[in-house]
């Protein structure tokens, strides 16, 4: 009896509801055909197959854009892949997707209880869960309608960031750290904007938190060390996250240089212009769906009992007499004070607020001021993280409740929530995606078809020495038919009499012999990128990307040679390499110690 | 609660009434088998129906498919199922079989009965009491003896073991029992209202009666309120069951059941009968003779209770005498000592006796639902409890006449003449051991050999429209007999030439795929029953049940189709199973009010957490089970040639491939600046072999475009990969030329491929037609803002004023020269320089290079939109068409505006020679 109520009950309620949340998962095969699944299943099997030979942390897809290779993981953050490998081991690519969406669902439902019940206590945790999991965007437009592993995934993760930072305002021991570095670099490697978007959130929920009078005093349960301290345990949480996932970023910014994404971002289809909400849209309830049609209406909406809801909890909070308010949420949780859930739900509300209106056409001059924005292509993407102070607001107000009515008030916000979302429960019938893609299979179904190129839509991760797109390869498309190793040097770049045969070729390159009479210059169907290195006989050799295709080429002098392509490592991808494994061993410092303090009486 | 503390707590009265419940069950132990002379076969063979039905995904299968040589019955909407679940779940053990699940049902029945009714006397009599009065009870011959080995009703017997158990509930919520005999009360009423039927009713009377009676003795308002709560969430818990008995029986052949043998009026009692002894059994008699009577040492037992209280009464009036003040109190003493806790058994066994008797002919008559009871007998059942609670009360009466001594005698004397009594019913006759399978195929023969078909004796759930009961189907029951998969389309009502391609056959459900030269009825020998519906090709068709034999027809069309017939839900089956979860909420939400009396609850925690943990729980289960279920709940689902959300319906077939299933046009007087929103619906009849591009045009006739919205593929869906079981939606926003004068238009739609140009045409009565125009008008109105010269598209800048209010801003031809035969589209754009009060009208004149008229139209606008009603700087968009018709000689031709007497010339068209 005692264990069943040390049990947190909240949290499995919790699980509950993301049980529901995700049945659809569950119920039916496969994932939806015609959605960014058909991004995300390929790429899981190109990770997969990567990984498989040999190459940790892979950055370079080879068998991406027509077997020429693709810089894919170099930009795209790869996190949701890696989670996805153990359930590709035993299932499929869509299979681990799908596992992966499950995952998120259940980090999302505990992330923001375990975040909301710190300061609103657990009734009003269960409620903000509720609001958050079922928010229209979160249970049906990113997993079912656009299928975004990565965003969702993302907005998975947001919760157990501010948990985590929540948790170092307040905490004395030093692993608070980790627990707070952790998701945030998760969030980093997981999905650049998302990231982007929330770390000015962040930032000013820390100033704001950490403000003055924001850190509850040390009676209260406060940082021991004051001020100063607790302000070098934020910025030192900051720095171990940014340090963890440097592998990602740093080369990611540094060599976007080379990639055609600043000339092709936010144009046609995806000029943000293009994609306000009405308000009349961002408000209603979610539209009853027919399942008998191919693309039913749907709404870009906050889900109209989540914004009630919030503003209710608004009003409440920050308009019932402190006094009360006060003592009411010092029953739920002594450590923190009442006066930082006030400020708190402003900045939950202000938030929620300038959130929601980045979605509608009023934000223009926003939209248009903030270069960086136009990277976000659809302002309708702000619905996802508008969800969370939404959520967090909605729980504050059920916490605001007397202590004897809590469980009530909680109980009927629950069943409004829940009975609001049910129309958002029922995705549109899918037809099930193809379970995996071969490369041959994800060239000729997806690339040719036009589904996309590279797995991506405007083929933004193109080197910029790909002037003209080249067409596909006969030769190459037959190895990979064939199933073979992949024999990508152009025969065409041979002179007469000249012969070449493969040696082998994988994800990290390529060996060739070559017997020629004369010297020429050889082409390689692979596109040059930073970290293509060649060895001609064991000797360095200096590759010149083709004109216009920017195919790795280089002059080959005549006579027996041995030529080896390595995609390897560069500077900022080296700096980035080491910063994240000391960033670990910082990391590892900090949990070991904390497990040798805490042993200690 | 701690073991020791349990084990400490643990009355031994438990064992031993559990010990002697064993020993009346003892020959379902003992003996293999069960009895196949009696209805204990029917109720095997339903639990094996139900497991069967089960293991195919029926959860909660009302209709028994396999029943009645394989035609179906209803018989699970109408008969009780708890034991048949109860039977099934045992039957599912492993190594177990549904004559185990069955006998297993039996003797849990009988352990019920007897500690149910140890719980229930216990309270009022204390453990000897108690015990003596389970004793009394299972050892009822009609217990004992007649309803388990006799006749076999399995369900019968279940429900004497739920009934002591809700009226233990019932008394202690009465008492102020917390929330667990709430619980109890509801449930246990629910689980005997979906055991069997009959009995449930007159228990329900029995247990009323007592809620109510408590309630009088007591007069605890409050408690009286919680029962009465109670029992009607048990009532609503159970309206899965009931409501679609009660609602739908109409549509069976119940009244067999009420009928010759079944007649209550020959099943009445004599007195003597029911107060004799057991007759000793003939273990040698086919049918042994069985004396329904309530047991010689129960009525003993009861006759001394009697003597006992009077005994008592007489004391009473002894002391009395000598006080005569006191009289009266000593008199209410009395009755509330001792007569109170007896007063309700001695009355509801009075009613019982009475009922069975003779003289209650006129009351039987009185009531015609009693007419389904069938045999008075029956009422002997509910009669044992009544009499074992009155005999149970001896050795409370003795305990205070005579001290713990003479109780003690009482409880020992009594439970031993009980059981002497009882002896000779304790020898049910011999059954054959071997009771041989429970299978499907078992089944039929047992009803090939005419034997209670579809497991009733005078087939009573047999749907109405069966007038004439058709005999078994030679060609059905072969393929259950073989095990081929069901194909239970009638093969004589199929035409010449036509065959049955496809066929699949679960419990709930028929399809066939069937091709057919003509079109004929097809009869499927399923019987027709309410929730049954039928498909062709996914429209929802009226099944017309085949008479005399009742059989689902269905017509179908000639040519290929497919046909799917599928068991239901009906309103009252949805609306009984809505009230059930209702309830079942109602009853979560009503326990956890309950204010425990117990002090320091070690589940406080999960009390606080029981609502939320209660309302995700019903989420969960609500959604995944009965929402999800529903095909439009929370949801719509457009089937066959109908979009739903369409704000107006059309069928308008494209050249047999696409059909406009409907469109919406939210507004339609929309300002010629704006945009024309209008969502269209379409489907694919069958699957398109080319991608067509989709046009939307807004028109007025005779041939003008004034708005044009083309999309490469519609809703950005290539034809070739829409599905043919959903429509697409394709959104467009129409734009209006600018410059379009006010009025009505006509929106246009069609596909035509990018390519070559081909078009898909309307099939209209028969014959193709070109586009289509919805059968709507827009009104256009003047537009918010005037448009300005540039976004005209005038190609030619002449600026002419034309008369004193007109101004020719310019003109546009669509082609710089035309090959006939053709149309040259000419645009004017005018602006009024002034309010006009006039109409100013001219002629547009093609000319030859000769000054000879070709072509002539009248203008400006069609003459639809007359000068009178332009107003100041209005701008107006003119448009032309010229005909130039086939065989029109090549060279240079010149259009000239006429007006009044003053001609201008406008420009010149070139006209080219025919081609090849």
């Amino acid at each position: 009896m005692r264990r069943l109520a040390r049990l947190d009950w909240g949290a499995v309620i919790v699980l509950i509801l993301c049980l529901v949340a995700v049945w659809p998962w569950l119920a039916r095969p496969g994932l939806p055909a015609g959605t960014d699944a058909e991004i995300h299943v390929p790429r899981v099997a190109e990770f997969a197959r990567i990984l498989a030979d040999g190459v940790l942390y892979p950055r370079w897809a080879p068998d991406f854009y027509l077997g020429y290779g693709y810089p894919l993981f170099n930009f795209y953050a790869p996190l949701v892949y890696y989670l996805a490998l153990p359930f590709y081991l035993f299932t499929s690519a869509a299979g681990a997707v799908k596992a992966v969406f499950i995952l998120g669902a259940l980090l999302a439902g505990l992330g923001m209880y375990a975040f909301a019940q710190r300061r609103l206590g657990r009734p009003a945790g269960i409620v903000a869960a509720a609001a958050y999991l079922y928010a229209p965007y979160l249970v049906l437009i990113e997993p079912f309608v656009r299928v975004d592993l990565a965003e969702y995934f993302a907005l998975a993760l947001v919760p157990w960031v501010l948990w985590g930072f929540d948790r170092l305002l307040e905490g004395e021991r030093r692993a608070d750290m980790a627990w707070a570095a952790l998701p945030l670099a998760a969030l980093a490697l997981t999905h650049n904007l998302t990231m982007m978007l929330f770390a000015p959130l962040l930032v000013v929920y820390l100033l704001l938190a950490g403000g003055k009078r924001g850190f509850p005093s040390r009676e209260a349960g406060g940082i021991k060390g004051g001020h100063r301290r607790a302000w070098l345990r934020i910025i030192g949480s900051g720095t171990l996250a940014m340090g963890l996932s440097a592998l990602f970023w740093l080369p990611a910014l540094v060599e976007k240089q080379y990639i055609i994404l600043d000339q092709v971002i936010g144009g046609g289809d995806f000029d943000f212009h293009r994609h306000f909400l009405a308000l009349g849209e961002l408000l209603r309830p979610s539209p009853i769906i027919d399942q008998g049609a191919l693309n039913p209406a749907m709404a870009y909406n906050l889900g109209v009992v989540q914004w009630v809801l919030a503003a209710l909890g608004w009003l409440v909070v920050c308009f019932s007499p402190q006094r009360s308010l006060k003592e009411e949420i010092k029953k739920q949780n002594s450590a923190l004070s009442a006066l930082s859930v006030v400020k708190m739900s402003v900045f939950m509300g202000t938030a929620a607020l300038v959130l929601s209106v980045l979605t509608l056409e009023v934000s223009i001059p926003v939209w248009e001021s903030l270069p960086p924005l136009r990277y976000v292509q659809f302002p309708w993407r702000f619905l996802g993280l508008a969800a969370l102070p939404l959520a967090w607001l909605a729980g504050a107000g059920v916490a605001a409740v007397g202590d004897r009515r809590q469980t009530w008030a909680a109980s009927g916000a629950l069943a409004l929530l829940l009975i609001g979302a049910l129309p958002a429960l029922y995705p549109p019938p899918w037809t099930p995606l193809q379970a995996d893609f071969s490369p041959y299979e994800m060239i000729t179904q997806l690339e040719l078809e036009g589904v996309a190129l590279g797995t991506t839509a405007n083929r933004e991760y193109t080197p910029v020495w790909v002037e003209v797109a080249p067409h596909e390869s006969g030769q190459v498309l037959s190895s990979y038919e064939s199933g073979g190793p992949v024999d990508r040097f152009e025969r065409q770049s041979l002179p007469e009499g000249a012969s070449v045969s493969l040696v082998s070729s994988d994800a990290t390159g390529d060996t060739f012999e070559i017997d020629s009479p004369q010297p020429f210059r050889a082409t390689i169907r692979r596109f040059y990128f930073p970290g293509w290195q060649a060895r001609l006989d064991g000797q360095p050799a200096e590759i010149t990307p083709s004109d216009p295709h920017g195919f790795i080429s280089l002059p080959l002098p005549a006579g027996e040679h041995r030529l080896e392509l390595r995609f390897g490592s560069t500077p900022p991808r080296a700096v980035g390499t080491v910063l994240s494994l000391l960033s670990l061993l910082a990391l590892a410092r900090v949990i070991v110690s904390e497990i040798i303090e805490g042993r200690k009486p | 609660m701690t073991r020791t503390r349990i084990c400490r707590r643990l009355d031994p009265g438990w064992i031993v009434v559990l010990a002697l419940c064993l020993v009346a069950a003892w020959p379902f132990l003992s003996r293999s088998g069960l009895p196949r002379e009696t209805d204990a076969e029917l109720h095997v063979f339903r639990v094996a129906e139900l497991a069967r039905l089960m293991q195919q995904g029926e959860l909660y299968p009302r209709w028994a498919a396999d029943f009645y040589y394989g035609y179906g019955y209803p018989l699970f909407n109408f008969y009780g199922p708890l034991t048949y679940y109860l039977g099934a779940a045992i039957a599912a053990l492993p190594g177990l079989d549904a004559v185990s699940g069955a006998k297993a049902v039996f003797v849990l029945g009988i352990a019920l009965s007897g500690l149910g009714t140890y719980a229930l006397a216990r309270e009022r009599w204390g453990a000897p009491g108690g015990a003596l009065a389970a004793v009394a009870y299972i050892y009822t011959p009609y217990l004992l003896l007649f309803d388990p080995y006799l006749r076999g009703n399995m369900a019968e017997c279940f429900t004497f073991g739920i009934i002591p158990w809700v009226l233990w509930a019932v008394g202690r919520l009465t008492d102020g029992g917390g929330r667990r005999y709430f619980i109890g009360a509801a449930v246990g009423w629910a689980a005997l209202l979906i055991t069997h039927n009959v009995m449930a009713m007159l228990l329900s009377v029995l247990l009323a009666a007592y809620a109510l009676f408590q309630w009088l003795l007591w007069r605890e308002r409050q408690a009286f309120g919680r029962s009465v709560l109670a029992l009607a969430l048990g009532l609503g818990l159970a309206a899965f069951y009931w409501l679609p008995v009660l609602t739908e029986r109409q549509f069976v052949q119940n009244e067999n059941i009420i009928q010759g043998y079944f007649d209550f009026h020959d099943h009445f009692l004599p007195l003597s009968e029911l107060f004799g002894p057991a007759k000793i059994q003939d273990l040698g008699a086919t049918f042994p003779d069985f004396r329904f009577n309530i047991g010689l040492g129960q009525v003993i037992l009861v006759a001394l209770v009697l003597l006992l209280l009077f005994y008592k009464y007489m004391i009473f009036k002894n002391t009395d005498e000598r006080r005569q003040t006191q009289i009266n109190h000593k008199k209410s003493m009395f009755i509330r000592v001792y007569l109170r806790p007896f007063l309700f058994w001695l009355i509801a066994a009075l009613g019982l006796i009475f009922l069975m008797l003779p003289v209650s002919t006129r009351l039987w008559e009185a009531i015609p639902p009693l007419a389904y009871v069938q045999f008075p007998w029956k009422l002997l059942g509910p009669l044992a409890l009544v009499v074992a609670m009155l005999a149970g009360g001896l050795p409370w009466l003795a305990r205070r006449i005579g001290g713990e001594r003479l109780s003690l005698a009482a409880t020992g004397g009594g439970i031993l003449l009980v059981l002497l009594t009882a002896l000779p019913n304790t020898f049910p006759p011999a059954w054959n051991p071997d009771f041989g399978g429970a299978t499907v195929l078992d089944h039929l023969r047992f009803e090939r050999q005419g034997r209670a078909v579809g497991t009733t004796s005078a087939a009573e759930y047999l749907p109405l429209w069966v007038e004439l009961q058709p005999g078994p189907a030679a060609w059905l029951t072969d393929a259950y007999e073989e095990g081929r998969p069901l194909n239970k389309l009638e093969p004589a009502s199929l035409p010449a030439g036509a065959e049955v391609i496809e066929y699949t056959h679960t419990p709930a459900t028929d399809r066939f795929v069937i091709e057919s030269p003509q079109a004929f009825t097809a009869q499927v020998l399923t019987f027709y029953f309410p929730g049954w519906r039928a498909w062709v090709d996914g429209e929802p068709v009226e099944i017309a049940p085949h008479r005399p034999s009742g059989f689902i027809t269905v017509p179908l069309p000639a040519g290929r189709h497919s046909l799917e017939l599928r068991f239901g839900s009906t309103l009252a089956r949805t609306a009984g199973t809505a009230i059930s979860f209702v309830s079942l909420a109602a009853l979560l939400g009503v326990t956890l009010m309950f204010k425990s009396s117990v002090k320091n609850n070690p589940d406080l925690f999960l009390r606080e957490w029981a609502p939320l943990l209660g309302l995700a729980l019903l989420f969960f289960i609500a959604k995944i089970v009965v929402i999800d279920r529903q095909p439009d709940w929370f949801r719509i689902t457009s089937t066959g040639l109908e979009a739903r959300p369409a704000q107006h319906k059309l069928q308008i077939n494209f050249a047999d491939q696409v059909m406009l299933l409907g469109y919406d046009l939210p507004r339609t007087e929309i300002a010629s600046d704006d945009e024309i929103p209008l969502t269209l619906y379409w489907k694919a009849v069958k699957p398109v072999p080319h991608n067509y591009a989709v046009f939307v045009h807004l028109v007025r006739p005779p041939e003008h475009t004034w708005g044009q919205d083309d999309r490469l593929n519609p809703a950005d869906f290539p034809m070739t990969r829409w599905p043919p079981d959903k429509y697409v939606r394709d959104e467009h926003r129409l734009p209006v030329l600018p410059g379009t004068p006010p009025g009505e238009y006509e929106i246009e739609v069609g596909f035509y491929r990018q390519d070559t140009g081909e078009r898909l045409l309307v099939l209209e009565g028969g014959g193709l037609a070109g586009s289509l125009r919805l059968p709507v008008k827009v009104h256009l109105l003047p537009p918010e803002s005037l448009p300005t010269l540039e976004s005209l598209g005038v190609q030619q800048r002449i600026e002419i004023p034309i008369g004193d209010d007109l101004f020719l801003l310019g003109w546009s031809l669509n082609a710089d020269a035309f090959t006939p035969p053709n149309f040259a589209h000419l645009t004017l754009f005018w602006r009024a320089e002034r309010d006009i009060s006039a109409d100013t009208a001219f002629i547009l004149v093609l000319l030859d290079e000769g000054g000879g008229v070709v072509g002539k139209l009248r203008g400006p606008v069609d003459g639809f939109y007359p000068t009178s009603v332009w107003r100041r700087g209005e701008i107006v968009r003119d448009q032309y068409a010229f005909w130039l018709p086939k065989g029109m000689m090549a060279g240079r031709y010149h259009l000239e505006l006429r007006v009044g007497s003053e001609s201008l010339s406008l420009t010149e068209i070139r006209i080219e020679g025919e081609k090849g």
